[in-house]
């Protein structure tokens, strides 16, 4: 008889109560959070409105410390761009930053690494991927 | 049961951070308290101290590399655990500089912050029991000996008059009562303070080794003397020999140390010639020494030349004004031995305590107070905590214990007069002072009593109700 080992492995691994609460809590808090997020990012914005580096810099220190503990790591490298690009002072940077960051949360996490083009409300706006604009604040 | 999980205080500015911390935390066990700002941990460090800080090295306020030199000059005893996004040389470098117990980047890894926190609760706990120690070492009255009361005020001028000297001397006491301290005392107090110090308890020694044990052996000397021993009296040169119990020493044993105390020379089991020590010998025995000489259990030769100097330590019954002093240092020393906070104790559980007649003596009632604070989460010690033996006890009962003493003991029989005074000095601690229920217990009448206390002097401790 084939075995794929499936059964074995799950009762061996069947997690205890505890750890199923430790998950489940682990999972709301990170609901929650990404729920919060949105907002953090528009107080970034403002912050762009009034050209204010440092504050933008701070914000996105925090956030890039918070979601890496998350395990939210696009997140996390789209708050170090932000620290980067504020670092340097780079206007468009942010902007372009914050508008994939917003695009990203809003699709979902299954689009964390979301496609450079979208369609959205049938408006089709650029959005630039993560990785490209880690790269380009390092650059 | 109040719960005395370890807390483990978290300073972050970004809330999201500090659930995330706190939801790991309390799983592995501890407490957490979670805070944003510098100002609002300084606030909650006035009134209460964590076990650990984990403080971010960026906060909105302040910057955390500082914060720690505050933290470390305020609370020494608190590891501060430094987090921080930004892992540079620089920050950790200087972060340990200023005193941070460690330094962990984020994005947290949580097996690590685990490991971490592990060692800094443990670090905690050790830090605090040194502080304890040395607080309670600081504490004690006269080279480890605590007691202000006369008996033993008059035992630390006659130690501080003998000690300089190199006479014998024989410290008298029941058991329990401290005398190797006192000989500690006389050792630390002489000019031999820097040399050895070698406590002897012979009766533990197997008689056939108990030679080998006080003067050595060569190697070869016997079946398996496979090396060369020194012996205790050897160790001791240069220092002092305590020599506990004496009167349970074998007569041939006690004949042996005479000549070495007449001599000071020693020889080694299977040597062929001897050697001259500079030894001061100190004794003790918590027997009559002349009732044991009558039953010849004690050589009298050996009797007088280890009593050049008799040091008498008084029962604990008798020195009853120190049962708090020595009651307060035992629970601060159980709370450090056994990582506890500071535990307290009534007053009517202390008056019980002062009442007894502790035939155990002081080592009765450190066993009991590590017994209390093991044994119970309370921060107080109440009456309902302490052995019925001590709870129920009555002034009756106590006089009772008292006189079936054993008579062969050291310590002094009090007179008529001392006992009239503890009873009746007792039953009014145990009647919280009113003289109809103190008299009823004594089976005397009130104004027996109350010219008993007049006639005792007992008024300056009493206020007689008006």
């Amino acid at each position: 008889m084939e075995n794929d080992g499936k059964n074995l492995d799950s009762a061996q691994k069947t997690p205890s109560p505890t750890t199923l609460n430790h998950r489940q809590g682990w999972a709301e808090l990170t609901a929650e959070y990404l729920l919060d997020l949105p907002d953090q990012f528009e107080q970034i914005r403002r912050k762009l409105e009034i050209r204010d580096y440092s504050a933008i810099k701070k914000h996105a220190h925090r956030i890039k410390g918070t979601a890496g503990t998350y395990h939210l790591d696009d997140i996390a490298t789209a708050a170090k761009a932000l620290e980067q690009f504020a670092e340097n002072r780079d206007r468009s940077g942010i902007e372009r930053t914050l508008t994939a960051v917003i695009h990203m949360i809003k699709t979902g996490p299954a689009a964390q690494n979301p496609p450079n083009t979208s369609s959205a409300d049938g408006l089709t706006v650029d959005v630039p991927s993560i990785d490209g604009l880690a790269e380009a604040a390092d650059g | 049961m109040a719960n005395r999980a370890p807390v483990i205080m978290t300073v972050d500015d970004d809330p999201h951070m500090l659930s995330i911390i706190e939801h790991h935390v309390r799983q592995w066990g501890y407490r957490h308290c979670g805070l944003q700002s510098s100002k609002q941990m300084f606030d909650k460090l006035e009134r209460d101290i964590p076990s650990v800080i984990l403080l971010d090295v960026a906060l909105g306020d302040s910057d955390g590399t500082v914060l720690v030199t505050q933290l470390k000059e305020s609370f020494p005893s608190v590891p501060v655990i430094m987090i921080t996004a930004n892992a540079t040389v620089e920050a950790a470098v200087k972060s340990i500089k200023n005193g941070a117990y460690d330094f962990i980047c984020k994005p947290l890894d949580f097996d690590r912050v685990r490991i971490e926190i592990e060692k800094a609760v443990k670090h905690n706990r050790l830090s605090l029991q040194v502080k304890a120690f040395e607080s309670a070492a600081r504490r004690t009255d006269f080279h480890g000996m605590i007691g202000r009361s006369e008996p033993m005020r008059k035992v630390y001028r006659l130690i501080e008059t003998v000690a300089p000297t190199d006479a014998a001397v024989l410290i008298l006491g029941e058991t329990g009562t401290g005398k190797e301290l006192a000989a500690r005392a006389i050792h630390e107090c002489s000019k031999r303070a820097s040399g050895p110090f070698i406590a002897v308890n012979a009766p533990a020694i197997p008689h056939e080794l108990i030679e080998s044990a006080l003067f050595g052996h060569e190697k070869g000397a016997f079946t398996g003397a496979d090396r060369t021993h020194v012996g205790f009296c050897e160790q001791a040169d240069g220092g002092t020999l305590f020599l506990d119990e004496i009167c349970e020493m074998d007569y041939d044993v006690q004949a042996k140390l005479l000549r070495f105390l007449q001599d000071h020379e020693i020889q080694r089991v299977g040597a062929k010639s001897s050697k001259t020590v500079n030894v001061r010998v100190v004794a003790a025995t918590n027997r009559l020494p002349n009732l044991q000489i009558e039953k010849n259990k004690l050589r009298e030769d050996f009797y007088y030349r280890l009593s050049v100097v008799s040091v008498s330590l008084a029962p604990l019954r008798q020195r009853f004004e120190d049962v708090a002093l020595l009651t307060r240092y035992f629970l601060d020393l159980a709370a450090a031995k056994y990582g506890k906070t500071a535990v307290s104790i009534s007053t009517e559980a202390m008056n019980l305590l002062e009442a007894f007649h502790w035939p155990g003596n002081i080592r009765q009632l450190e066993n009991l107070v590590d017994q209390i604070v093991i044994t119970n989460s309370a921060h107080e010690i109440a009456p309902d905590m302490l052995p019925a033996e001590i709870s129920q006890s009555t002034p009756a009962k106590r006089l009772m214990a008292h006189s079936a003493d054993d008579s062969d003991q050291a310590g002094l029989m009090p007179t008529i007069e001392e006992m009239e005074h503890r009873l009746i000095r007792q039953a009014l601690t145990l009647t919280a002072n009113s003289v109809p229920q103190a008299a009823k217990q004594l089976g005397i009448s009130e104004a027996t009593l109350y010219r008993k206390i007049k006639k005792l002097g007992l008024t300056k401790t009493f206020d007689k109700p008006k």
